[in-house]
């Protein structure tokens, strides 16, 4: 038990990665348009993003530097500064649509429209971070959002052909009514949505937050090894629950209300219950988590005294960095922007600044300064490489296909 | 840099430039912003005399449009030459993954931190536990 409350960390960062407002979104309508073609792109992403914040949380556990520490210093102040500000953006955007996705949640279960209920969660969101410690926090959020596996119930509810699911799986060609360039968007989203820098800046500062040491090793790799594979998981539930209902019923997914249509079938009233609450604490726990990492991108950028283990007083810049943040958030999602379309962008945004975030992780990764004996294998490093081609080839190609494909229309 | 804990030469770049500077007790100060070099006179290697940490030794490493426009947010916040923390060299304890001190960090460095602290977050409810 008390194993299962050590990896809440890892759980809650993977659970704003994959499921926050813009994934179960992004999931649902790839399934319900693609049915299971893009279902790779999920394990690609998974095992990228292991990969590096395996590394991210080997360098913090060992050093106690968080991520953003080693972009300023391997960067240098000009071009960590490029960095800070594009991270900083997607993030603040990101929350900016996580706050209007929980206001969705509250809108579906209460039928007051959204809006009403955006300055309130923003309220909600910024005492949670100014009052709650941070592991009630992330074992509240972590564990309540697992209330998602309410899809992977479903699917089995269905009783799919599994066959044919596999069959379609392995198949990695857009449907015959549909374009490769737009189904390459897709793609794309789908894999910068898995690998948005803020979870590691999360992560690893959230590791900083509950003390970890060289000799925790073992239990923040857990973290790594159990989390992300685990949102991975509750994101192809909702993407196959939407090819199996959706997509033969012909619903294009625009709104979350749509995305809860396949429990709705599958288990009815209670079923629908629960994902709601699992929407509600996803959106709020991937708020909380966008929030804070903006404060610990910005400080650590500059060197300030950060994080929530100390009382506010004592890390001053940072509150209000994080009020300022929130505010702004708030502000953006007032002016009635469509919560889903700002996070889709911020996710596409997010994948052209990857490299410079995982670029400076690889290389102190493989400094024995740092890490001694722990430096990456030669196998990590093989896959690694990889995987940074990967990023390079996506964040090249990522705002021409934006273009041209008029953000997959 | 007489003291024998510390390495007799560095590459500053790659070892000293933008480090996190923490000071007796593990609380961050600041980053390694820029460096102070001596130049002895019988032209043997430059030595570092002290860590500049703060904006105003930020604002002239980001040349450029972006430096200008630092440098004159900077001087609308606080006007006059500002100036950096300085801090000596005989005063950094280990270099390692970060910069360790063995004193508290210097007053200066603080400075905007304390007023933000006493005018602003103190004032909000619960802000000092």
């Amino acid at each position: 038990m008390k194993k299962l409350f050590g990896i809440t960390l890892g759980i809650l960062t993977a659970i704003g990665g994959f499921v926050d407002i813009g994934d179960l979104v992004a999931a649902a309508l790839t399934g319900a348009r693609f049915g299971l073609s893009l279902a790779w792109v999920m394990v690609v992403g998974v095992v990228g993003i292991c990969l590096f914040a395996e590394m991210a949380v080997r360098v913090t556990t060992i050093t106690g530097r968080p991520v953003f520490d080693l972009v300023r210093e391997r960067l240098g102040a000009r071009a960590g500064l490029a960095n800070l500000t594009a991270s900083y953006l997607v993030t603040l955007l990101t929350l900016a649509a996580e706050l209007g996705g929980v206001a969705l949640a509250l809108e579906l279960a209460t039928s007051v429209n959204h809006l009403l209920w955006v300055p309130i969660v923003g309220l909600l969101v910024w005492v949670v971070i100014w009052r709650v410690k941070f592991e009630r926090m992330e074992k509240a959020y972590g564990l309540l959002g697992l209330a998602l596996i309410v899809f992977a119930v479903a699917v089995w509810q269905l009783g799919p052909d599994w066959g044919a699911l596999l069959a379609q799986a392995a198949n990695p060609v857009p449907p015959p009514d549909e374009s490769w360039p737009v189904w390459f968007y897709y793609a794309i989203a789908l894999f910068g949505s898995a690998m948005t820098p803020y979870e590691v800046f999360f992560l690893t500062s959230g590791g900083v937050e509950e003390g970890w040491r060289p000799s925790d090793l073992r239990i923040s790799r857990l973290n790594v090894f159990i989390g992300f594979p685990l949102g991975g998981l509750l994101a192809l539930s909702i993407m196959v629950a939407a090819a199996l209902v959706l997509g033969p019923a012909g619903v294009q997914v625009d709104h979350l209300g749509q995305v809860v249509l396949p429990v709705a079938v599958a288990l009815g009233k209670l079923g629908v219950a629960v994902a709601l609450i699992g929407f509600f604490a996803a959106t709020f726990g991937a708020a909380l988590e966008t929030a804070l990492s903006g404060g610990y991108a910005i400080g650590q950028y500059f060197g300030w005294r950060w994080g929530k283990r100390v009382a506010p007083v004592h890390a001053a810049r940072f509150h209000l960095v994080i009020l300022a943040t929130v505010l702004a958030g708030t502000a953006i999602i007032l002016t009635t922007l469509d919560p889903v379309k700002v996070t889709e962008y911020s996710i596409v945004l997010s994948a052209a600044a990857l490299p410079l975030t995982y670029l400076p992780i690889l290389v102190v990764a493989n400094d024995a300064e740092y890490l001694g004996r722990r430096v990456n294998s030669p196998l990590t490093n093989v896959l690694a490489s990889v995987y940074l081609v990967l990023l390079l080839v996506v964040s090249a190609v990522t705002i021409p296909l934006m273009i041209v494909t008029r953000a997959g229309q | 840099m007489s003291d024998e804990r510390l390495p007799g030469s560095v590459r500053v770049g790659l070892r000293l430039l933008d480090r996190q500077i923490l000071d007796r007790d593990g609380t961050d100060v600041g980053k390694v912003d820029d460096l102070e070099l001596d130049c002895p006179d019988d032209g043997g290697p430059p030595v570092v005399d002290a860590l500049l940490c703060g904006a105003a030794a930020l604002g002239p490493r980001l040349a450029g449009g972006l430096g200008r426009w630092w440098r004159r947010i900077l001087q609308r916040v606080e006007p006059g030459e500002p100036e950096p923390a300085r801090i000596l060299m005989s005063d950094v304890a280990e270099l390692g993954t970060a910069v360790r001190l063995d004193k508290p960090g210097p007053e200066v460095a603080g400075a905007v931190e304390k007023w933000l602290r006493d005018h602003i977050i103190a004032k909000i409810p619960g802000g000092r536990s």
